[in-house]
């Protein structure tokens, strides 16, 4: 004792007695100090602590009244609690290790309300999940108008281009005038060629004996052109069954065609899953980015890369005594969460726990296992597993159960297309992983409903589209709609899938269907009269063509009788029959033409 | 004149004068170099402060050893490194070491970090070769340095008048470094008690 100085001793025996009781009495305060610092260097809002005790002997901490403010929504609370007490292991704090071997958080709350503003305007906020809504639902804006209103300019098309007979229709108004065309040049030809032989008998008779053989050579024309004449006649008289038959083949493709209008008209083919996504992918988008943004948030917490404990001036290297098991500096082994809240007036309880909650994860080896359930009005079960132990961070989220109620909803554009959607209750089940930063998983959503109804701009709603639409899209009980996600939290990918797409485009796919049947009498009117119009013009052409071509043939036979009495000079002039098949001389009363039917 | 930054130079002057025997003068440098070797920020370090101020060792040698030492201790710190290592790695007695780290308050001292142990087993290996060089040189150069406290007027002047006066006044037999009790004059409240060390 000799050896003690007592003198120095004794007050400073006394000054860390009061040194322990300004820890019992200011630790408190630098705890809730740090805690608020700490939380909100962490999340990037405000938080607020009100009282809090720790207690040295008992090692257990006492929170009350913590509220984490919504960094997206500063005027409401991520998660507020009345108490939170954490059991901190006596032998932890020794080993400079913070353990705490049972917590519970009562009074849990989500998106409470606030009554000052929680926002930190030196941190940034997360970006809000729009941003894979993209312009599909501007593509599909106006799909079911334009469908509906082309469905007649479609049909017309699809039957001025599919139906045999008006393209034979066609095609006989386009040739058989053009055959007659060549006819006529050929008796025009002939008619030339006779004036001119005229010509030079008239001059070879001024002096028969000295032109005999310009007679002569006019006599041979004069057959030529006889036989010539002949020939085109007959041709002339071929023509007439080529048209009759042309004629007949158009209307047995008329018939065809009859037929197959009866059996339908195959219409454009729209993508289910381009309707299923201009309807919901704005609605889907915003409850799956709610997900994934309170995804974010846990993620948050538990941090993706452990952080290390350092020397703390980095002087020589810490050595881990082998059999000597390195464990975390902090960790909770396990946290009770009890939570209330209200949906649309409805109370509901939440009970929860996390197990293994710890800043370095890959030391304590095994996941953060979170399990939450709801009772109430609001039912669900969501588990998920954070597991950091390996290189690469993996987490799990299983969501089951009907989420908050759902208020009436509108899908689509109402100014162009649009189904309305009654509130109710939505069942989603959400299986969604992360490795590292990639996002994959399905999330399934059943909304349930007392039908659907129909709202579209002025000019669809007058027409038997809307009325359709309306009548089935009224029993609809239930729309599924499956999502396969993908691609990362920041750049998240959806592939979805609806019943709602099929559903709309069967009731389009009825309407269209009952409209081309209540058309299709007219289509066939319209046909009929088209081929019916068109043969006309032929005949008409045809008949046209033929009188005139009758009339230079006249002409020409008139010419060549002439020609013949002229270059004979006798009273007998010989007659050419039209319709015989070489040139001859016949009666000259006898004439006939066999043109005419 | 502030006279606060004399303090240490006050102080030890006086232990070297007029106040401390040898011993005293002689252990506060051996605790102060192992105190200055270790690092700080740890449980060893603030143990070994304790035992510096607890004892009858002059605290200002002590502390002025600690600062002197410290900056040979970052000189210092590779070989402790190596030397710390060769224990701490020891195979045969890593469960020993285990056992002790998991004993409560442990893990505060730093003793698995290579540095600390290296330099806290170089410091107890110096600490008696240290405390018997500083004992001879205590005996050696005591006296003559009290003489020229006493013989001149800044000397006195930055040791103090209190202690320049105990010098003057010969409370101390320099010859054995103890007080002589006869030849104090000062009365008993103010508090310069003599006493046997």
């Amino acid at each position: 004792m000799r050896s003690i100085r007592w003198s120095y001793v004794g007050p400073r025996l006394v000054a860390i007695a009061l040194v322990v009781a300004g820890l019992h009495y200011g630790l408190p305060p630098l705890l809730r100090w740090s805690l608020i610092e700490s939380g909100q260097a962490l999340v990037g809002a405000r938080v607020e602590v009100g009282d809090v005790d720790f207690s040295p002997l008992r090692t257990s901490l006492d929170i009350r009244d913590i509220a984490v403010a919504d960094p997206d929504d500063p005027w409401s609370n991520l998660v507020a609690a009345e108490r939170v007490v954490l059991e901190i292991e006596p032998g932890s704090l020794a080993r400079r290790r913070v353990v705490v071997r049972r917590g519970s958080v009562r009074g849990l709350q989500f998106d409470s309300s606030r009554t000052t503003s929680g926002e930190l305007p030196e941190f940034d906020r997360l970006a809000p999940l729009g941003r894979f809504v993209d312009s599909a639902a501007d593509r599909g804006k106006d799909w079911l108008a334009a469908y509906w209103f082309n469905l007649s300019s479609k049909l017309e098309e699809h039957v001025r281009h599919e139906f045999r007979s008006i393209r034979l229709a066609e095609e006989l108004a386009t040739r058989w005038p053009r055959v007659y065309e060549k006819y006529d040049a050929q008796v025009q030809d002939l008619l030339a060629r006779g004036r001119e032989t005229e010509a030079r008998i008239r001059a070879a008779r001024e002096n028969p004996l000295r032109n005999l053989t310009a007679l002569r050579e006019a006599t041979q024309e004069i057959e030529r052109l006889n036989q010539e004449l002949g020939k085109l006649v007959e041709e002339l008289e071929g023509l007439e069954p080529q048209l009759a038959g042309d004629r007949d083949a158009v209307w047995a493709a008329w018939e065809a065609d009859r037929q197959k209008l009866a059996e339908g008209i195959s219409l454009d083919a729209v993508d289910a899953r381009a309707v299923s996504d201009y309807l919901l992918q704005e609605e889907v988008a915003g409850r799956v980015g709610t997900v994934l943004r309170w995804v974010e948030r846990v993620r948050m917490l538990v941090p993706l890369v452990p952080t290390a404990r350092e020397p703390v001036r980095g002087r020589g290297l810490n050595v881990l005594f082998a059999g000597l098991r390195q464990q975390p500096d902090y960790l909770v082994r396990s946290l009770e969460l009890h939570g209330q809240g209200r949906s649309e007036g409805q109370p509901f309880t939440l009970r929860g726990t996390v197990i293994g909650l710890s800043t370095q994860p890959a030391l304590y080896g095994r996941p953060t296992i979170a399990k939450i359930v709801s009772r109430g009005s609001v039912n669900f079960d969501i588990e998920a597993a954070l597991d950091r132990t390996g290189d690469v961070p993996i987490d799990r989220f299983v969501v089951d159960g009907p989420l908050v109620a759902r208020p009436s909803v509108e899908l689509g554009r109402p100014d162009s297309f649009a189904v309305a959607i009654e509130g109710g209750r939505d069942e989603v089940h959400a299986d969604l992983q992360l490795t590292a930063t990639e996002l994959s998983g399905s999330v399934t959503l059943t909304m349930r409903a007392e039908g659907l109804q129909v709202r579209c701009d002025r000019a669809l709603a007058a027409t038997r589209l809307a009325e359709v639409l309306s009548a089935s899209l009224n029993d609809i009980r239930k729309v599924e709609t499956t999502l396969q996600i993908d691609g990362t939290l920041d750049e998240p990918r959806l592939r979805m899938e609806s019943t709602l797409g099929g559903q709309v485009l069967a009731a389009v796919r009825s309407a269209a269907a009952e409209e081309v049947a209540a058309r299709r009498q007219e289509l066939e009117l319209a046909l009929k009269r088209q081929v019916d119009g068109r043969l006309s013009e032929v005949e008409q052409t045809v008949a046209d063509q033929r009188r005139q071509l009758e009339h230079r043939l006249s002409e020409q036979q008139t010419t060549l009788i002439r020609l013949a009495a002229d270059t004979f000079g006798l009273g007998n002039r010989p007659t050419i029959r039209l319709g015989s098949s070489n040139s001859g001389v016949d009666q000259p009363d006898s004439r006939e033409s066999t043109f005419h039917r | 004149m502030p006279t606060w930054f004399l303090q240490p130079v006050r102080l030890v002057a006086t232990a070297l004068a007029a106040h401390a025997s040898c011993r005293q003068l002689a252990w506060g440098v051996a605790l102060g170099m192992l105190l200055g070797l270790v690092p700080k920020g740890n449980l060893t370090a603030l143990l070994l402060a304790w035992l510096l101020f607890s004892s009858q060792a002059n605290l200002g040698l002590g502390l002025a050893s600690a600062c002197a030492f410290s900056w040979a201790g970052l000189l210092l710190d590779p070989l402790a490194h190596r030397l710390g290592w060769q224990i701490l790695s020891h195979q045969p007695l890593q469960p020993a070491f285990a056992w002790c780290y998991e004993l409560p308050l442990v893990a505060w001292c730093d003793l698995n970090n290579t540095v600390v142990v290296g330099q806290l087993v170089l410091g107890l290996y110096a600490l008696y070769p240290v405390y018997w060089v500083s004992r001879q040189a205590a005996d050696r150069w005591r006296e003559p340095l009290a003489d020229w406290i006493r013989k001149h007027a800044v000397a006195r002047a930055l040791v103090g008048v209190p202690s320049a006066s105990r010098v003057e006044l010969g409370e101390f037999d320099t010859a054995d470094s103890k007080l002589n009790p006869a030849h104090s004059v000062l009365p008993r409240t103010s508090g310069f008690e003599p006493r046997n060390v």
